[in-house]
């Protein structure tokens, strides 16, 4: 799954770490996220969507 | 970050918890070696299911430590456990069967500490998976 949370995060001119804070998750699984190598549960990634004020779609899209 | 790995979940009570179970194992099992023939039946059988209740304690206070970290490290703990049991249990069902064989003399007690490094191995493994 692709997603945009690097991006949205860089606009905000936040760190990996004041994100993680924010969703109660460790640095690790932002960066995780954000590399493509662990996809978010569905309530992680609602809080994500949320904390953004996106939706989920507008934030994560499957591989082509 | 390797402190952030491996303090995820833990608490000052885990660590105390932990510890003293931990100790209690290890003198569980140094009374364990010193019994014999002439030590009293009862004594020999409590001394011999006790560290398994110890054991059962480490397993419940850590259960409760994965718990409470996030939903990767969940994975990355279900990862590693299934990873631990996929290796340690033929390493120690050889060493079992080789000691039957009486071509190595590993004693029985070096079950949990072999386990154990197989599941800090995994958890490493794990740990540099998704980094």
């Amino acid at each position: 799954m692709n997603n945009r949370l690097r991006e949205l995060r860089a606009e905000l001119n936040w760190s990996q770490a004041d994100l993680a804070d924010q969703l109660a998750v460790s640095r690790q699984t932002i960066n995780a996220i954000e590399t493509g190598k662990y996809d978010p549960s569905l309530p992680l990634a609602f809080a994500i969507a949320k904390l953004f004020g996106l939706s989920i779609e507008s934030i994560f899209s499957p591989d082509e | 970050m390797w402190k952030d790995y491996w303090c995820a979940g833990t608490s000052r009570s885990y660590w105390l918890l932990s510890g003293a179970l931990g100790v209690a194992y290890v003198l569980a099992m140094m009374l364990e070696v010193q019994l014999d023939a002439s030590t009293p039946t009862p004594l020999r059988v409590l001394a011999a299911v006790f560290p398994a209740l110890l054991i059962l304690g480490l397993a419940a206070v850590e259960f409760r430590r994965i718990r409470n970290t996030d939903e990767l490290r969940q994975r990355m703990e279900l990862e590693a456990g299934m990873l631990a049991l996929a290796i340690g249990v033929p390493v120690l069902t050889a060493i079992g069967l080789l000691n039957e064989a009486e071509l190595t003399g590993i004693p029985f007690i070096m079950g949990v500490p072999i386990l154990l490094l197989i599941y800090i191995a995994a958890q490493v493994w794990t740990h540099r998976r998704y980094q």
